[in-house]
């Protein structure tokens, strides 16, 4: 009794702690709406979309949301919907609590309608999460997974194929990716499966086969949905073409791939010999703690006599190794390839008051290292 | 994996160092049988040669195989004395009429070596489209086949057991290389419809004029010492005491390129100056990117060839001295020609070759190491471009210390 009581109160409070924003201030304007339906040459308008999206998002805590669609919308209207949000989500790199629930809430009425790529990607769902459903939602869900896998569904032998790279089964999933492409060839969906299929390659390794696939996957999809396969592709090209791994590189960058500013970074300073633009590179590396942005930003500044910003860097470098094991490594092995450098840069310094501290308090600190004779004073 | 290699061991890496291969030392005996036990190929290249597995061709045999094109290459011996020597001991050809026959029959001969040129250029022409249409366009056929070398290298470290091939041999990388020749037959005709007889003349004169296959010794020396002036350009000549530092084509100024680039017959002078005029920096990097893995291709095909096959190699005389000038392993004033017409000389030249394949490809894939020829000296290191792996070219001197 007291914890029923306790389980409503908490559920009170939680509802009255999230209140939903109003639609119109959480819904994308309607000019990007409108791109993204073209962009999947969708014969619905935003005109017409904008009333059923804020009745579904209205009645999200209420339930019952069938009543909210029009009769001539079919489960693959609905799905679409779902779409363009989910779209959206991939475009902006960010996720609205909102519109994700209002996304979830749009694949089920989906499924519900009778939609098959929807109900395939529930299936997945509750078979990935195996451990949070019941054990009968799972085996129903497997058993609409062989249905549907029986009618030769796309999205089902994509997501089976999805599922087993996963679990790191790399030869069923190339060989229901392969099975995927024989039905869908020049999709969206294709241009994935061809990057998933150029991973594989990778790994084997056959890097001939995994540059076509990852050709093929950027020719069919938009960045976007297949940075990785800009990302191995320039990878590829950087002994033999490294203007092209440049140019690929940078398209991965601009989305904000992590592991790109750091190859960029030494690609402009090392091989184009561009240190300015090498040093944006860095930084926007060191802005996420890559250990080895540090070391090229430091590089960089050496070789155009920024000492000052050598030194700060430096200095950072060390809280980082601080904290982190690895970080730790790779800072003792520069510190042994870098020694003259390092060393040199106690002559530049132009930290006057640092220094002079320094000398002040040399008598009171108890450190191992002496006062250097190749201080600014010569002290 | 790939992320691995690329980020820890190139050239670009911020890390660790390239470990770079040591020049070979021939100062004195001692020093060579030093060189010998630490470079582990030069010791195979040197068996190799002295066991008859690589050589090159006797005088006057025209070859036509996987590793030799002679017919898109020009003459190793002007044909006078053969000539003068033929009517001498004609007994047909009377004593009076010896002299101006001499000086006919060398000019009816150096027409045919023209017509015979020309008909080879076309030839050479034509069968490469061929293997360009196999494989790709020939503006990146190079990189192309460069890259897959590199692949499959890569592919055998981590499996071994599938032997490294690529898609074309050195007759047809090198036939590729040369067909642009082709585009000098328009001008070349026109002299020979005006010149006549005269044209030799013409040619030695101009010999940038001339296609390649049509080139007499004396035009093909004043070509190679044209050449050799833009020795001092490149960068291991700057330090030809220490083993050579990382260069990217970038690092290089842009007169230095262009120069460079219109030796090697990359780059036209109408190119290089528009190039030059809109500080086109890339494509002049991407073009000597390109001759040097248009180098590292034509000599992993020579080392595969030596090393991991069963038969012999045999180089005609004439891509033995076409693999001198594009190498640049000689001295101003040296005529590669003669060189290769007599013992001594022909010895030079392939021991020449020898130290510098030792130097270049020592630790890499093809030579029995693990790593490929990037990952070994960095990303199209034009610091080993030309590079002839030695303190000082190998000379007569030297090749008594080398030969014992």
């Amino acid at each position: 009794m007291y914890s029923c009581s306790k389980l409503s109160f908490k559920r009170l409070s939680s509802s009255l702690a999230f209140k939903r924003a109003p639609f119109y201030e959480v819904f994308p304007s309607k000019k990007l709406v409108n791109r993204l339906l073209f962009e999947m040459d969708s014969k619905l308008t935003f005109s017409k979309l904008y009333p059923v999206y804020e009745s579904v998002y209205n009645s999200l805590d209420v339930g019952h949301t069938e009543r909210c669609f029009p009769v001539s919308f079919k489960g693959e209207d609905v799905m679409m919907m779902k779409k363009v949000l989910e779209k959206l989500r991939h475009r902006t790199k960010s996720v609205n609590r909102n519109l994700r629930d209002l996304e979830n809430e749009l694949l089920e009425n989906a499924a519900e309608l009778g939609d098959n790529d929807a109900i395939s990607v529930l299936s997945f769902n509750v078979i990935t999460n195996s451990d949070k459903n019941t054990p009968e939602d799972v085996s129903h869900a497997q058993k609409l997974i062989k249905s549907l896998y029986q009618m030769h569904h796309p999205l089902t032998i994509k997501l089976t194929a999805d599922f087993a790279f996963a679990s790191e089964d790399f030869s069923n999933a190339e060989k229901y990716y392969k099975l995927f492409l024989d039905s869908e060839k020049d999709t969206y969906r294709a241009g994935e499966v061809n990057g998933q299929l150029g991973k594989i390659s990778f790994k084997k390794p056959d890097l001939k086969e995994a540059e076509k696939y990852f050709l093929e996957s950027i020719r069919l999809c938009p960045l976007e949905q297949v940075v990785q396969s800009y990302y191995h592709l320039a990878q590829l090209y950087m002994d033999s073409e490294p203007v092209k791994a440049r140019c690929l590189m940078e398209s991965a960058a601009s989305e904000g791939f992590k592991e790109s500013f750091q190859l960029l970074g030494f690609l402009e300073m090392n091989y184009f010999q561009n240190l300015q633009k090498a040093l944006q590179w860095f930084k926007l590396g060191m802005e996420l703690f890559d250990f080895e942005c540090f070391i090229g930003y430091f590089d960089c500044c050496m070789k155009l006599k920024s000492f000052q910003k050598a030194k700060n860097c430096l200095k950072s470098m060390q809280k980082l190794s601080e904290t982190n094991e690895v970080s730790k490594e790779s800072f003792q092995i520069f510190v042994n390839s870098r020694h003259d450098q390092i060393n040199s840069l106690a002559l530049y310094s132009k930290n006057v008051v640092a220094d002079t501290s320094l000398f002040l308090h040399a008598d009171r600190t108890t450190t191992d290292s002496p006062i250097e004779k190749e201080s600014r004073w010569n002290l | 994996m790939i992320r691995f290699r690329s980020v820890n061991v190139r050239s670009y890496s911020s890390l660790r160092k390239l470990a770079t291969s040591s020049l070979v030392a021939v100062d004195s005996a001692k020093c060579f049988q030093q060189s010998l036990s630490d470079n582990s190929t030069l010791a195979k290249l040197a068996k190799a040669y002295k066991t008859g597995k690589f050589g090159v061709a006797a005088s006057n045999t025209e070859m036509f195989d996987d590793l030799n094109s002679d017919r898109s290459l020009p003459l190793v011996r002007f044909p006078k004395l053969q000539v003068f020597e033929e009517v001498q001991n004609d007994p047909k050809v009377g004593d009076w009429r010896k002299p101006a026959t001499k000086w006919f029959r060398l000019g009816k001969k150096l027409l045919k070596m023209y017509l015979n040129g020309i008909k080879d250029t076309w030839r050479v022409f034509y069968d490469s489209r061929k293997v360009l249409q196999k494989i790709g366009n020939s503006q990146s056929i190079i990189t192309l086949t460069y890259r897959d070398l590199e692949f499959q290298e890569i592919q055998n470290r981590i499996k071994p057991g599938s032997p490294v091939r690529l898609a074309i041999t050195r007759r047809e990388l090198q036939e590729i290389y040369r067909r642009q020749e082709l585009w000098k037959l328009p001008a070349f005709f026109v002299l020979l419809l005006i010149f006549e007889e005269t044209l030799p003349v013409i040619c030695f004169l101009v010999p940038s004029l001339v296609p390649w296959n049509c080139l007499t010794p004396g035009a093909y020396k004043k070509l190679s010492e044209r050449r050799i002036v833009s020795q001092s350009l490149l960068p291991f000549y700057q330090l030809p005491t220490s083993s050579p530092s990382y260069t990217p084509p970038y690092a290089l100024e842009l007169s230095h390129t262009t120069d460079l680039l219109k030796r090697f017959k990359m780059l036209s002078k109408t190119k290089a100056y528009l190039y030059s005029w809109s500080e086109n920096r890339t494509r002049l990097g991407e073009l000597l990117a390109q001759f040097h893995q248009y180098l590292v291709l034509d000599d992993w095909l020579l080392l595969q060839s030596i090393l991991n096959t069963d038969q012999k190699t045999i180089l005609s005389e004439k891509e033995l001295v076409n693999a001198i000038l594009d190498r640049q392993l000689y001295r101003p004033g040296e005529d590669l020609n003669y060189l290769t017409s007599n013992e001594i000389g022909r010895k030079m030249l392939i021991w020449r070759l020898i130290v510098y394949w030792s130097f270049r490809f020592q630790g890499t894939a093809v030579t029995g190491g693990s790593k490929t020829f990037s990952e070994l000296w960095g990303v199209n290191n034009i610091g080993v471009l030309n590079c002839p792996g030695t303190q000082q070219l190998i000379d007569e001197s030297i090749l008594s210390v080398i030969e014992g």
